[in-house]
């Protein structure tokens, strides 16, 4: 069974990590004090990074008791974790600055993951451990990133290695049958020249159902994932070293579910990721930096849907995505004010998968520049671009501009504007899906010529329709996003930041009808054609309040709208002018009529308490998370979020931890609650109940 | 307690009338309450990914749900096509008025009733319920009431509410479909007025 091979991998992960392992948690910094980060793809301290830029560091996540990336990012500022309450797809995506996930980009070490349903990039099918911490850069990144970074990246930064031999066990076990279990181990050897670190995670969940009363299935399924990683780093001489990292990840879900009266179906899927990366990295004589990175990654689900009684299987769909990409950085010091960092690479893609025709490539190549100016103590400006060049979307040019200025300690001013694009994802151009249950078609754009000629000859298209004519290969999504803000911190134990964005957003792409068919339905496919607006106001303040005490909240006002929907209301004409109320009266839509787009909060909130006291070990924590209201689909049929339409209700979420430390913090056990009042609600699929956790880690590290 | 004496009053006066509002026209006391089908299992045995459905007669006087309706005076509306939702009626005479159900009062003029069958609002037609091309989720169009003559020519008014098993609030691609859950009244008296009490 294939379980049992897993966990047999496990444990012999596991020995051989005793025998050899370790790795420990570096002292991690305070709250209040100063972190690195790598926002601009060099390590620099966080203040003196133009760039809104989060940290969430190892303590915090292990204060916290959580153990999938989506606890941890669903309780910062301005980050929302959506699902789809209709089933179509699982899991939790990220929201950022009123982004879809589809425009974050989510990397480990620098490099994207890969493998998105609809856009989305599950996020609670990674695992936390291993993890050093969380950046979370806000606003376009394209100009460092590429395509995909229009909202912002987050950043998963693993662990460092340690000079001493170091492992630890940690089990989790809690409501809902989840169990987490993570064995890790690192060890240097030949005298520190090298070091190698093993990571295994195991976690099981029964899933739950927030929505009793549509199905009989769980809105988040019972799964089990795996995910063994391991990283090897060798110093080849005083000038070279050489590291390896590879992550393995392997989940399995099933559901069985009863369309129909007496029949049920089994629908079993199992997901498999890959990320391979391999880094030489050079001090060059003039003691500038060269680092030269490959990285490869795959990612495949399986899906295999039957009939459970007779074992008649029904469907069967894959879904297989590789991405291989090799890239050089350069890194110089220029004069002592000026940072210049430059790099070139080209990337190879291709996708294969049940709905479309064929294995489908996509290739491009990129270069960028940075140059990080420090113009004495008071100012810094950072500036860079971008050139990407695919063989799909042709030519892109990503430019960013930032500027720091701090007239002194107390105050931080931060403003910054970026482009970002994302290219038009393969569903876009290669999808060729006919709906059986309704009837109607989607076609790609890269498919349309054939696939429309397909249906004409099978006599299935009444007319073809002028719009036919705009289809062609798709541009990018593009925005240009725009944030100022400062950091104030009037004394050592309390800091208040404050930032205002704004981005805007062309280009971006909808489904148009291009031809009626003999059923009476319609063939679509891709355009780029709208635009979009998000803007608000993000503010963070922390206060400590005594020695280990510290309060902390955190508070977003986001304005998400569609500027199609805007722009027709202004006009007083076309798809969106009119409204009709609760009693069926219609009259001419205002602007003030349209909420924003579907499930964007207005208003998002946090409030969190953190106390330690050292010299018993103990921790605490409570949290409290608002998500204020949000539109969930229109009723009235004007096709946009007003008040006669379907919302779902603001809520709070509590959470609270309580831990402590023995033997020299060698031993940790940990007790937290997440959701103490136990809100749940039929349109939020991916919100558990009440849920209890316990936790208990043993960690070892050679003197 | 505090008595809530204005619900008091509503719930009365509702009761009130129930049993003992004339009508206007033939001062006989009728009654003005609408009938709710709940869960009306259709043609579940096909599976969903199949497309159409074999279509179901529905009998106002009778409540009943049948397979067969060779005989177009036997029945007074059917439900064919995607998860049984289009509605027919026998005379294949449809009206639709965008008020709440009752808020609706008369029948529309003899010009209102243009529609075949009604079923998806968009994509080119006109019909009682939406269909999310992202979610495939069916949901009816709020204030949407369907008007229609039963087999006997009697006005009727009726509202599609579920498609869905339950009537869940928020309905799943998993939700066994289609269970129909409606609510209709019958003028039996043959006039326009179409009143209803809550």
């Amino acid at each position: 069974m294939c379980l049992n091979r897993y966990f047999i991998t496990i444990l012999l992960c596991a020995a051989f990590s005793s025998l050899s392992a370790q790795k420990d948690t570096t002292q991690q910094p305070h709250d209040l004090e100063e972190v690195v980060v790598t926002a601009t793809r060099t390590d620099n301290l966080s203040s003196k990074v133009p760039v809104p830029v989060t940290v969430i560091s190892r303590k915090i996540i292990d204060q916290m008791g959580s153990r999938r990336l989506d606890e941890v990012l669903r309780e910062q500022t301005g980050l929302a974790l959506v699902a789809d309450a209709s089933g179509a797809g699982h899991g939790s995506g990220l929201q950022l600055q009123g982004f879809d996930p589809a425009y974050t980009m989510i990397m480990i070490d620098g490099q994207p993951l890969i493998g998105r349903t609809s856009g989305k990039l599950d996020l609670s099918r990674i695992t936390v451990a291993d993890i050093e911490r969380i950046e979370i850069i806000k606003g376009a990144s394209s100009c460092l990133y590429g395509s995909d970074a229009l909202a912002g990246v987050v950043n998963i930064i693993t662990r460092k290695p340690l000079s001493s031999t170091s492992y630890s066990a940690g089990l989790r076990y809690g409501t809902y049958n989840t169990l987490d279990a993570t064995l890790e181990g690192g060890l240097p050897f030949n005298h520190n020249k090298g070091h190698i670190s093993l990571s295994g995670n195991y976690y099981r969940t029964d899933g739950f159902n927030a929505n009793p009363d549509a199905q009989q299935a769980n809105t988040v399924l019972p799964y089990n994932s795996y995910t063994l990683q391991a990283r090897a780093g060798y110093l080849l001489n005083s000038r070279n070293r050489l590291n390896f990292s590879a992550r393995w990840a392997h989940l399995q879900q099933s559901n069985d579910y009863g369309y129909t009266q007496g029949i049920t179906t089994s629908d079993k899927t199992s997901e498999k990721d890959l990320n391979i990366m391999a880094t030489l990295e050079n001090r060059l004589r003039d003691s500038s930096q060269l680092k030269t990175q490959y990285y490869l990654t795959r990612y495949g689900t399986n899906e295999e849907i039957s009939n459970k009684g007779t074992g008649v299987a029904l469907e069967d769909n894959f879904f297989t995505q590789y991405m291989n990409r090799l890239e050089l950085q350069y890194n110089k010091q220029l004069y002592t004010s000026l940072m210049f960092t430059g790099g070139v690479g080209g990337t190879l893609e291709s996708l294969e998968a049940t709905r479309y025709t064929e294995k489908r490539n996509m290739e491009s190549i990129f270069a960028y520049v940075q140059g990080d100016w420090k113009v004495g103590e008071k100012i810094g400006v950072l500036g860079g671009l971008r050139y990407d060049r695919n063989n799909i979307y042709g030519d892109q040019l990503s430019p960013k501009l930032a500027v720091r200025y701090t007239p002194n300690e107390m105050i931080n001013f931060k403003a910054s504007v970026g482009r970002g694009f994302k290219a038009p994802d393969f569903r876009q151009s290669y999808l060729s899906f006919t709906n059986a249950q309704v009837g109607y078609t989607v076609l790609g754009t890269e498919e349309f010529g054939a696939g429309l000629q397909q249906l004409q000859d099978a006599g299935e298209i009444v007319s073809v329709l002028p719009a036919a004519s705009r289809i062609r290969s798709l541009s990018p999504e593009r925005s240009t996003s725009y944030n100022a803000g400062f950091t104030l911190t009037p004394t050592r134990k309390v800091k208040i930041e404050a930032n205002v964005f704004r981005n805007d957003v062309t280009d971006l792409i909808n489904t148009i009808t291009v031809a009626e068919k003999t059923n009476g339905w319609q063939v679509y496919s891709y355009v780029n054609v709208s635009k979009a607006r998000m803007q608000g106001v993000e503010v963070n303040a922390s206060w400590q309040l005594l020695r280990g005490l510290t309060l902390s909240g955190g508070y977003q006002l986001l304005y998400a709208k569609n500027r199609d929907v805007t722009d027709s209301i202004k006009a007083g004409q076309g798809a969106y002018a009119s409204i009709t109320d609760n009693s069926g009266h219609t009259r001419t839509s205002r602007e003030s009529d349209y909420y924003g787009i579907e499930n964007r909060s207005r208003h998002m909130g946090n409030l969190r308490l953190f106390y330690e006291y050292k010299p018993w070990g103990l921790n605490a924590s409570v949290r409290a998370n608002y998500r204020g209201k949000y539109g969930y689909s229109d009723t009235n049929g004007n096709l946009f979020i007003d008040d006669y339409d379907r919302f779902v209700k603001g809520y709070t979420l509590l959470n609270a931890s309580v831990g402590k430390t023995f033997l020299n913090n060698r031993l940790a056990v940990q007790l937290a609650v997440d959701n103490i009042t136990g809100h749940m609600d039929a349109f939020i699929p991916n919100l558990a109940g009440r849920v209890y956790n316990a936790g208990i880690t043993w960690k070892f590290v050679k003197q | 307690m505090r008595i809530n004496y204005k619900h008091l009053l509503v719930v009365a006066s509702a009761a009130v009338m129930t049993f003992v509002a004339c009508d206007k026209d033939d001062d006989k006391p009728v009654i003005r309450t609408a009938t709710s089908v709940t869960d009306l299992a259709a043609d579940t045995a096909a599976a969903t990914g199949q497309g159409a459905k074999a279509p179901r007669y529905f009998t106002f006087a009778t409540q009943t749900l049948s397979a067969t309706g060779t005989d177009s005076s036997k029945w007074d509306i059917s439900f064919t096509s995607t998860y049984n939702g289009n509605v027919t009626a026998s005379n294949g005479k449809i009206a639709l008025v965008d008020t709440a159900f009752d808020a609706l009062t008369t029948a529309p003029a003899d010009t209102a009733f243009k529609y075949a069958t009604v079923g998806i609002d968009g994509f080119g037609q006109t019909g009682w319920y939406v269909y999310n091309m992202t979610t495939h989720i069916v949901s009816p169009k709020a204030n949407r009431t369907i008007v229609l003559r039963t087999a006997a020519g009697k006005y009727a008014k009726l509202q599609m509410i579920s498609l869905y098993k339950g009537n869940p609030a928020a309905p799943t691609l998993q939700t066994p479909v289609p269970y129909l859950t409606f609510k209709y009244f019958v003028q039996a008296n043959g006039s326009r007025n179409l009143t209803t009490i809550q």
